[in-house]
């Protein structure tokens, strides 16, 4: 009698343990990490059985490392919040959601994509496969000093009193005349980044890799005087010089006034409102410049589900995902917890902040104007490989130890080995 | 096993354990990668000694070989020098001497990490302290991290002010354990502070100097950080020494092997480097 | 007294930066973008500091770092003063050789052997463990470095004599060398502490959750990729360097006291 009471007692124990599934889930940034906090906290309530473990890792030096290694020794997490830079490198290894998606919502994969932007789907893996579901999406685009244009006499676009972008001259004429008149030591905050870079070069409409990932970027004959221009930025005191040569801040550069203008994004949203509440600095944001066409190329990050063999996390790690999927479910609540702009279509958030609802319809244009190939052609390995090298040649470009034509020629050199590193 | 306690190699073998299974076998393993081309995500190739032919040829892994001297070799004697005077001044056991030394000593407390971005933000060219001081003086802007000469010079500031407080502790450890009667017997024979210093301290401090000169070279060598916060590597490769070379052709090439080869290549040219030094210093010091 | 003026001096040099991260850590976010930038706190702020505690499980991630730090001082105290005494007093063949190999691997930067380390300690099943910070740490090259050559200035006579009077190794260690080597065991357990609580690699690849945490691996996590709060960086900067400094203060006074009362009497 006590021996089966024992019995008992130990399998409704056991089965009370197995009702709870513990799930981890790797973030490359600090507040995406807390505003996911928030998010699960609301998910962990509705659904009593899940702990979601979120695990915030350095973006810069530390994340790539530890997902390359939990990949390498297959101790992989459960889910990962990973971004457009990173996962074409494993998008291998994620979990096909497509079945799930079908399940959920009643959508194919290729209907699901379709809902979001062209440019954040093409990430998403194959016809047929969703190997993860957006969550934020950014876009490129000027923040701008309200009063110190105001001082120059400058407009900017598209709500600070015109609408249409100002052409490369003229963008640089502005970028004078508020310096000047404000007396600043530089004009434009310029962060060392290749993406940063690409959203100045993908106006030229000159690419640096093709759809068959051929490098082409010496076949424009743009390139050399595109990448002058850019040099001159800098050899002209309008952007820092130290931005680039030495890491220094450009946010910082921005923020503290020494510049009237960030060619930055809508990342930098929630940081711009609180800054301007602590300084009462009044920030905007502007259309970037029109040279053969103007937009803000995207970017952003996903969340995917590892495939780890075991079917009951599997499980509880793809609900979450489908909740997350849901653009009026978990979604909806990451989007306004920290002010990102959604990557669906047509999908108009109120941020109960009037600037950010402001921003937001901006952003959208920028991204919405932007061409799929801005996405392509970033969206694979090869990419994100020749990321730290290209910033550095530019950066010798700037130190003028290098001239455009040897900035496009190492870089092609390095390609080159990047090709074959890759084996093809 | 008896003759282990009599020539008491056993004391060694708790740490010797460890040293071969945490310090030993990753060399090992390292020099197994240095074979193969591998970027962690996907199986490894072997390529031979491809990765050591490719690195004959790399330029800037030479170039960060010769700022990776320059840095280590402007450092070590300054931190030398400036160690040895403090721990001088701090070796009693008074309060004045007690409290001081934190002050010194705090800068090695200081996470890597957070010791780059302090003087990142005092040196910084237009938003640092120090030249925004200096422009309220009427001076202009001087590139602290941008010009390439004091860019260097900016990395090895930083690189001092972090190891001087860790030697100076190894200095006064040395000069606490120098016998008190040497001095006084000295002092009674009429020798002045200098005769004082050259003729007994310094000598009694041999094992001690070593130890610093011996860390402070290798500490030097194999530290990216500092130089990563303050101006990773630049401007172009000016600054870039070559763990921090190795580091972003391992994780932002992808090029473990790669990195394997140029890591062993670099022991092995520093560690002979350093085992001339230490000969020369070994012969010339003689016996106490 | 001019030695006093000296430090003095050079101490306000060395404390600019640490002065300078302490009293921006009490500004808020708007006031540390600011240029010129302050030299003192206009609105002093603890924004950074409720930030941090509200934001992140700040005790536990203290109570493990301080864990992983304590018990990793105590075995590399034992390590370092053993192997220490072994390879300064030792008569061994392989002395030389095993000095030499240990001090090659001084060189070597922690990031490169990055991945045969998380293979090795992968493969010793030491993952997302506080021990997994601990074992793989507790023998350094540096600080048995430091103990062979401070070992190596005590004399042999007094090993001699105290075999001559037939005492065995271990009493030899225990009653000569361990108590002469107090200054050597309190430096080591300040820098051994100071090295556990500034790790980073290490932990960075052997932690898997957010409880096992350490503080280094949550200072650097604030590092994001559109941005770092910089306030909140700086707070935590402060509250990670405040317990180094406590154990520097109290094992400067724990194993120094007395020594140089009439100095080392042999």
């Amino acid at each position: 009698m006590k021996k089966s009471l024992l019995i008992c007692l130990l399998v409704i124990l056991v089965s009370c343990i197995s009702l709870s599934v513990d799930l981890t889930v790797y973030v490359g940034d600090a507040s995406m990490g807390r505003n996911m906090s928030k998010v699960v906290e609301i998910y962990e309530k509705e659904n009593p059985g899940v702990n979601i473990d979120v695990v915030v890792l350095p973006y810069y030096g530390g994340f790539m490392q530890k997902v390359s290694l939990s990949i390498m020794s297959g101790e992989v997490p459960d889910l990962v919040q990973i971004t457009t830079a990173y996962i074409p490198q494993v998008s291998e290894y994620l979990v096909d959601l497509s079945p799930f998606i079908q399940d959920s919502f009643g959508l194919t994969a290729e209907e699901y994509k379709d809902q979001i932007y062209d440019v954040t789907s093409v990430y998403l893996g194959s016809e047929g496969v969703v190997c993860a579901v957006p969550l934020e999406f950014t876009v490129h685009g000027l923040w701008v000093n309200k009063e110190m244009l105001k001082n120059a006499g400058i407009t900017h676009p598209p709500f600070g009193g015109q609408e249409n972008p100002w052409s490369w001259n003229e963008f640089k004429s502005i970028l004078n005349e508020v310096k000047k008149v404000n007396k600043l030591p530089y004009a434009l905050a310029f962060d060392y980044s290749t993406d940063r870079f690409f959203s100045y070069l993908s106006l030229w409409n000159i690419r640096v890799l093709d759809d068959d990932l051929n490098f082409i970027l010496d076949q424009n004959p743009n390139t050399e005087k595109a990448l002058e221009e850019f040099l001159n930025l800098f050899k002209d005191g309008f952007i820092p010089k130290a931005e680039w040569l030495s890491g220094q801040a450009a946010d910082q550069d921005f923020f503290s006034g020494r510049t009237a203008v960030y060619w930055s994004g809508s990342w930098q949203a929630s940081t711009v409102l609180d800054v301007s509440k602590s300084t009462g600095k009044e920030i905007d944001v502007a259309f970037l410049p029109e040279i053969n066409n103007w937009f803000g190329i995207p970017g952003g990050s996903f969340l995917g589900a590892f495939k780890t063999g075991n079917s009951e996390k599997e499980k509880a790690a793809t609900d979450f995902i489908m909740w997350m999927a849901d653009k009026e479910g978990g979604y909806l609540e990451l989007m306004k917890h920290g002010y990102y702009l959604p990557a669906y279509e047509d999908y108009v958030i109120d941020y109960e902040n009037e600037e950010m609802n402001k921003w937001a319809q901006v952003f959208a244009q920028l991204g919405e104007r932007a061409p799929v190939w801005t996405a392509t052609s970033r969206a694979n390995e090869v990419w994100s490989r020749l990321y730290e090298p290209l910033r550095k040649e530019l950066s010798l470009g700037i130190t003028g130890q290098a001239t455009p034509k040897q900035i496009i020629e190492n870089t092609k050199n390095e390609y080159e080995r990047i090709r074959k590193d890759l084996g093809f | 096993m008896r003759k282990w306690v009599r020539n008491r190699f056993v004391f060694s073998i708790p740490s010797l354990i460890l040293f071969l299974l945490f310090t030993f076998v990753p060399v090992v393993i390292t020099i197994y990668f240095s074979f193969y081309s591998w970027d962690l995500l996907h199986p490894m190739k072997f390529i031979g000694f491809k990765n050591f032919k490719d690195l004959l040829s790399d330029n800037w892994f030479w170039n960060s070989i010769f700022v990776s001297f320059k840095y280590t070799f402007l450092s070590v004697p300054l931190i030398f020098i400036l160690s040895l005077i403090l721990g001088i001044f701090l070796q009693e056991e008074d309060r004045f001497s007690k409290t001081f030394r934190a002050f010194f000593y705090w800068p090695y407390m200081v996470p890597l990490v957070a010791a780059g971005t302090m003087w990142k933000w005092l040196l910084s060219t237009d938003t640092g302290m120090i030249n925004a001081i200096l422009s309220k003086l009427g001076f202009s802007n001087i590139s602290w991290l941008e010009n390439p000469h004091l860019a260097l010079l900016s990395t090895v500031l930083v690189q001092v002010w972090v190891l001087t407080g860790f030697m100076m502790m190894l200095f006064i450890t040395g000069l606490q354990n120098i016998p008190q009667e040497l001095h006084e017997a000295a002092i009674v024979d009429g020798a002045n502070k200098f005769q004082l210093f050259w003729k007994i301290t310094f000598p009694l401090l041999k094992n001690t100097s070593v130890l610093v000169i011996i860390l402070s070279i290798a500490y030097c060598f194999r530290n990216f950080t500092i130089v990563y916060i303050l101006t990773t590597g630049g401007p172009g490769y000016a600054t870039t020494v070559t763990p921090l070379y190795i580091y972003q052709q391992a994780f932002s090439s992808y090029r473990i092997g790669y990195a394997s080869a140029m890591s062993l290549v670099f022991l092995i040219i520093i560690f002979f480097v350093s085992f001339f030094a230490f000969r020369v210093q070994e012969k010339e010091s003689g016996e106490i | 007294m001019t030695r006093k003026i000296v430090v003095i001096i050079l101490a306000i040099i060395f404390m600019i930066p640490v002065y300078w991260t302490v009293i921006s850590s009490f500004k808020t976010l708007g006031e540390i973008y600011q240029y010129p930038p302050t030299i003192f706190p206009k609105h002093f702020s603890l924004e950074g500091y409720n930030s941090i505690f509200k934001n992140m499980d700040f005790i536990r991630y203290l109570g493990n770092t301080l864990f992983v730090a304590i018990v990793s001082t105590i075995f590399t105290v034992f390590l370092c003063l053993t192997v220490g005494y072994s390879l300064a007093k030792g008569t061994f063949r392989g002395k030389n050789f095993l000095s030499s190999l240990i001090m090659i691997t001084l060189f070597i930067t922690a990031e490169i052997t990055m991945v045969p380390l998380f293979i090795i300690i992968r493969k010793l099943g030491l993952m997302n463990s506080l021990w997994g910070l601990i074992i793989p740490a507790v023998f350094t090259p540096t600080g048995t470095f430091t103990a062979v050559q401070y070992m190596k200035d005590i004399p042999d006579e007094l090993l001699e004599s105290a075999k001559i009077d037939g005492a065995t190794e271990i009493q030899i260690f225990n009653r000569i060398i361990v108590p002469l080597s107090k200054p050597l065991i309190a430096a080591l357990s300040i820098f051994s502490f100071t090295w556990r609580w500034n790790d980073f690699i290490l932990p960075l690849i052997v932690i898997n959750e957010s409880k096992l945490y350490t503080i280094q691996l949550a200072l650097s996590s604030l590092q994001g990729q559109y941005g770092v709060a910089w306030n909140e960086v700086l707070a935590l900067t402060v509250l990670s360097i405040v317990p180094t400094l406590i154990i520097f203060l109290l094992f400067q006074n724990l194993f120094m006291k007395g020594l140089m009362a009439g100095g080392l009497k042999y």
